[in-house]
C-alpha cells in the first residue's frame, strides 16, 4: 500500500501590505497547475480578498459558503471532516491549465464570527490536492499564524524601496524566527527586486542576516496587464521577465528538472558569418 | 493675608467639600504663583460674588453637574478668567463637557502646587480653549497612504493653528509614525495602556513623545506581538484623556475592520477611510468599506481619501464621487519628495506649501477648522 500523501501548503505571506502577494499567489497556482500538480488557491484575505480580481471571475460560493456548511454540520451533529469542502471550489481555467480557487467572502459581514478553527477545518478537507496555495494578509493575527503553523513552506514576500517597509518586514521576520518557525521554512522572495533603491540589497540582506531565496524582477507592465486581463503572468503566451520569473520561482517549490536552456540558434549577419570558417 | 507680589494666578476656589476646601487654599497659600482669594462651595454663589475679587482663576469642582453646566456663564461673566475643573476620580465625559462648555481643562484633587502648575503649562499648550477635534485614519486594505496623509496633516494643523497636537499610532503592530520622525520613543502606547488607570492628562502628556513644535506622538509598541497585549478599552481611555491634552488627536489604524479600528473610529469626530489607487479596485473596495460605515454618516464627518490619484484633478475627483454614489470623495496626488521624507525619517520638517499635495492638506485642514469652530 501507498503511504498516505498529505498536501503541500505554500502560504504566500508578508508584514508589509501591497507588496504584491496575492500576485505571486495567483502565479503559483497557475505554475504549479501548469507543471500539472492538481492545485487550490484559497484567498484569506478575508474582508478584501482580490483573488477574484486578479483572475477576473466571481466565484459562485466564497468561503463563507464552506464555513456555513460547517456550522450547519455542527447544528445536525455531523463531524466536519464529513463535510465535502471542494463542493465549494470554483474551477479556474485558461487553456489546458485549470486550478481551484476558494475565494474569499463577498461581503464583510459573512466574516464576522469566522474563526481561525474553521479555516482550518476548511483547509483540512481540501488535503486531497497535492498543492495549497494559501493569500493572506499583512498582519499577525491568529488565522495568519495558524495557517503559518500548518504550511510547508512561507513566502515571507517583500519590496525592499522603502524604509517603513523594510522596517516592518525585518520587525516581522524577527517575530517568526522568535516563534520558532523553521528559518528553512521561510523563503524570502523580493519583488521588484531590481527598481530604484535607496538601500542596496547587500545591505538588506545583512539586517535580515540571509540572502533572499529569489529576486522577482521590477516588470511592472507585464504586472499590471496580466492583473487588467485576469490572467496569471506565467501563463501568457509571451515570455515576459515577470512570467518567466515567477515560473522559475514555481519550480524551486517543485521537484521540476531543470529545463534544458533554449539553445538559440544563431542568426543574423554574424552567424552567417561565422558560418563560413567552420 | 499678604498680597502675593508676583502671583500669576488670583484664585476663586468653589469646592462643597470643608476639608477639600482648606487643602486647596494651603496649597494656593505655599505656592508663589497663585493668591487664594476666596471659596464657595456652589458655582450659584461664586458667580454673583467673585467680580468683587476679580480673580483671573477659577478653580471649580465639576463634578457637581451645575457647577459645569454654568460654565458658559462664568465665560460670559468673567471674560478672560481661566475656569479649571476639579474632580476627585477622573472621567473624560465630565472632562470632556468641561472643555465644550469653555473650561481650561480639568485636574484631580487634592493636587500639589507643581502639579498645578504643569496643568496649566499644558493646558493653555492646547490652544484656544474648546473641544478637541478627533480624527480617526481607516483603510481597507494596507499600504493605503493613510500615515502619510496623517502626519503631513498633524504637521499642519500644529503649524497653522498653534493648538496642540496627538498623533496616536494604533497601527499597533506595524506603525510608521515614529519612524516617519525619527524618533526613538521612551514610552508607547503599551506603556500608556498599561498605566491608564493611574495617569490624569498631565502625567499622561510624557507618554507622548515631541516631535516637531506643537506635536506629539504616542508611539505604537516596539515589537508586533506587544499589540496582543492592548484591549480595546484601555486604547479607547488613553485616547479620551489625550483629547484633554490637545487640540488635535490623530488616530492611525491597523487596515481592515477589528475591534480596534472599529472602536477608535467610533470616538472620532471625523473618519477618513483613505485608499491608495493602484489596480483600480480600491474603489470596489472602499465601496464594500462604506457599506459598514453606512449608519454612521448622521453622527460622523466621513470622508473617503484617494492617494496617488493620477491625474490629480477635479475631473477625476467627480468621476470616483459618482463611483461611490456621491460619497464625499477627497484626492490626493502622487508626491516624490514625501517618500524620500519618510524614507529618512525627515517627514517633521514638512513638504513645500506650493506643492498639490501640501494644498490639498491645507484644504482639508480648513475643513476640519470649521468643523472645530461650530460645536
Amino acid at each position: 500500500m501507498a503511504v498516505e500523501r498529505s498536501s503541500i501548503i505554500i502560504t504566500v505571506f508578508s508584514t508589509a501590505p501591497g507588496v504584491g502577494k496575492t500576485l505571486v499567489a495567483t502565479n503559483f497556482a497557475a505554475g504549479l497547475a501548469k507543471e500539472g500538480y492538481n492545485t487550490c488557491l484559497i484567498d484569506l484575505d478575508l474582508q478584501f480578498g482580490d483573488v477574484e480580481n486578479y483572475l477576473g471571475f466571481r466565484g459562485e460560493y466564497t468561503l463563507a459558503d464552506a464555513r456555513q456548511a460547517l456550522l450547519e454540520a455542527d447544528a445536525r451533529g455531523i463531524p466536519r471532516s464529513q463535510v465535502d469542502m471542494t463542493s465549494f471550489l470554483t474551477e479556474w481555467r485558461k487553456g489546458n491549465v485549470g486550478f481551484a480557487v476558494l475565494p474569499a467572502p463577498h461581503s464583510i459581514t459573512e466574516t464576522y464570527g469566522l474563526e481561525s478553527r474553521d479555516v482550518m477545518d476548511i483547509v483540512e478537507g481540501l488535503r486531497s490536492f497535492e498543492y495549497i496555495v494559501i493569500d493572506t494578509t499583512a498582519v499577525f493575527s491568529d488565522l495568519n499564524m495558524d495557517m503559518l503553523d500548518i504550511s510547508t513552506s512561507i513566502i515571507f514576500l517583500g519590496i525592499m524601496d522603502f524604509i517603513p517597509a523594510i522596517k516592518n518586514l525585518k520587525s516581522g521576520y524577527d517575530v517568526l524566527l522568535r516563534f520558532d518557525y523553521e528559518a528553512n521554512k521561510i523563503r524570502l522572495v523580493q519583488n521588484r527586486s531590481d527598481s530604484q533603491k535607496l538601500v542596496s540589497q547587500r545591505e538588506v540582506e545583512k539586517l535580515f542576516g540571509r540572502e533572499f531565496y529569489y529576486n522577482l524582477p521590477n516588470d511592472f507592465p507585464t504586472a499590471r496587464s496580466s492583473i487588467n486581463f485576469g490572467v496569471p503572468a506565467v501563463l501568457g503566451t509571451t515570455h515576459t521577465k515577470l512570467g518567466d520569473s515567477l515560473w522559475d520561482l514555481v519550480g524551486m517549490f517543485t521537484n521540476r528538472p531543470e529545463a534544458p536552456k533554449e539553445t538559440t540558434k544563431p542568426t543574423g549577419f554574424f552567424a552567417k558569418l561565422s558560418g563560413l570558417f567552420r | 493675608m499678604a498680597k502675593k507680589k508676583d502671583a500669576r494666578w488670583q484664585v476663586v476656589v468653589i469646592e462643597p467639600d470643608g476639608d477639600m476646601q482648606r487643602e486647596i487654599a494651603a496649597t494656593l497659600d505655599v505656592t508663589d504663583e497663585y493668591e487664594f482669594l476666596t471659596k464657595y462651595p456652589t458655582a450659584g454663589a461664586a458667580i454673583s460674588q467673585s467680580s468683587v475679587f476679580q480673580p483671573n482663576l477659577f478653580l471649580m469642582d465639576v463634578e457637581a453637574a451645575e457647577n459645569r453646566r454654568a460654565i458658559p456663564e462664568f465665560t460670559k461673566a468673567f471674560p478672560g478668567t481661566a475656569i479649571l475643573g476639579t474632580m476627585s476620580k477622573w472621567s473624560n465625559d465630565i472632562a470632556m463637557e468641561c472643555a465644550q462648555h469653555g473650561a481650561l481643562g480639568c485636574i484631580l484633587k487634592p493636587f500639589t502646587g507643581q502639579e498645578l502648575t504643569d496643568s496649566i503649562r499644558v493646558f493653555e499648550k492646547r490652544g484656544t480653549v474648546g473641544p478637541t477635534t478627533t480624527i480617526a485614519f481607516f483603510s481597507p486594505k494596507g499600504r493605503s497612504g493613510k500615515s502619510t496623509l496623517l502626519s503631513n496633516l498633524a504637521l499642519h494643523l500644529a503649524k497653522e493653528t498653534g493648538g496642540a497636537v496627538g498623533i496616536i499610532d494604533a497601527d499597533l503592530q506595524f506603525g510608521d509614525q515614529a519612524m516617519f520622525y525619527d524618533a526613538e520613543p521612551k514610552y508607547t502606547i503599551l506603556e500608556a495602556v498599561r498605566d491608564i488607570n493611574y495617569v490624569s492628562p498631565i502625567t499622561l502628556e510624557p507618554y507622548f513623545m515631541p516631535v516637531a513644535k506643537n506635536l506629539r506622538l504616542l508611539c505604537c509598541p516596539k515589537r508586533p506581538e506587544y499589540a496582543e497585549l492592548i484591549d480595546v478599552a484601555s486604547l479607547t481611555a488613553v485616547a479620551h484623556m489625550a483629547q484633554s491634552l490637545f487640540r488635535y488627536v490623530l488616530i492611525d489604524l491597523p487596515f481592515g475592520y477589528s475591534p480596534f479600528s472599529v472602536g477608535m473610529c467610533e470616538m472620532a469626530d471625523i473618519i477618513y477611510l483613505v485608499g491608495m489607487m493602484n489596480t483600480g479596485f480600491e474603489v470596489e473596495h472602499m465601496k464594500k468599506a462604506l457599506g459598514i460605515f453606512e449608519g454612521w454618516s448622521y453622527m460622523k464627518d466621513m470622508k473617503v481619501i484617494f492617494s496617488r490619484v493620477q491625474p490629480c484633478d477635479e475631473t477625476e475627483r467627480r468621476k470616483l464621487q459618482k463611483e461611490l454614489e456621491g460619497f464625499p470623495t477627497e484626492i490626493m496626488p502622487n508626491e516624490y519628495l514625501l517618500l524620500a521624507a519618510a524614507n529618512s525619517g525627515r517627514m517633521g520638517r514638512g513638504i513645500k506649501s506650493d506643492t498639490l499635495f501640501a494644498k490639498k492638506i491645507a484644504a482639508l485642514a480648513g475643513e476640519i477648522l470649521a468643523k472645530g469652530a461650530t460645536p
